[in-house]
């Protein structure tokens, strides 16, 4: 099965997110709208470790999770034939926190689709490093339109 | 018993379990005993939005391998989502 990879910059042509709320460095998109993988590194140099925590700098959960529907938003919005789709964080289900994900780190989520309704998209997530995974749950996006931003 | 008597018991069984699914998994202050299944789902039946009905998928996902069909009608209440758990066994 062909692989849609979408870098850095082509990410920003599919997420409405800009520095410093983007997450991801790279999504492979295996079945647009179904399943694919993002992959997120992270630096000692993200400022969030200023303050999480000093002295100990940990990855925060919450913003693992943000990384996951980042990566849901893009394979579920890769199924849009005009690609003005965009997708927003709807629900968080059932995430589970197993290991710290720590400067250094390749963070790879792993996201397929689990259930779709109307406007929404329920993805299963898993964040590993290195193959052992860190963190897992459930995200759902919506997913907007140009015409229901105009 | 006879294949009639034996269907409502199994749809009766169904409905029971249904209820307990969605009061469990969405939450709900409401008591399964006082649910009826012909009750709306939605405006002032049970009160729920369009993200529960993400979740309704999920959860009859998870407990029974069925997926519901993404149609306005399809969640209108219990009776309705048991119907199609009903149809898609056959």
């Amino acid at each position: 099965m062909a692989v849609t990879r979408y870098d850095a910059e082509a990410l920003l042509r599919r997420l409405p997110h800009r520095h410093p709320f983007v997450f991801l460095d790279r999504v492979e998109v295996e079945e647009p709208g179904r399943s694919g993988r993002g992959y997120s590194l992270i630096s000692i140099a993200n400022p969030v470790f200023a303050g999480h925590f000093p002295g100990r700098p940990i990855f925060p959960g919450v913003l693992l999770i943000e990384a996951a529907a980042q990566s849901a938003g893009v394979i579920a919005t890769a199924a849009d034939d005009d690609g003005t789709g965009i997708a927003l964080l709807a629900t968080v289900r059932k995430f589970a926190f197993r290991k710290p994900v720590l400067p250094g780190d390749l963070v790879v989520l792993t996201c397929e689709l689990k259930a779709s309704v109307g406007g929404f998209r329920e993805f299963t997530c898993t964040v590993d490093v290195a193959q052992e995974t860190r963190a897992e749950g459930v995200v759902a996006v919506a997913i907007e339109t140009s015409d229901a931003r105009m | 018993m006879s294949e009639a008597v034996s269907n409502a018991q199994e749809r009766y069984d169904l409905v029971r379990r249904i209820t307990v699914t969605l009061v469990e998994g969405l939450d709900l202050p409401d008591d399964p005993e006082v649910i009826d299944p012909d009750q709306p789902l939605f405006g002032r039946g049970l009160e729920l939005d369009s993200l529960d009905t993400l979740e309704i998928v999920s959860l009859i996902d998870e407990e029974y391998d069925i997926a519901l069909d993404d149609t306005p009608d399809a969640f209108g209440s219990i009776s309705k989502i048991v119907d199609q758990i009903l149809a898609k066994r056959d």
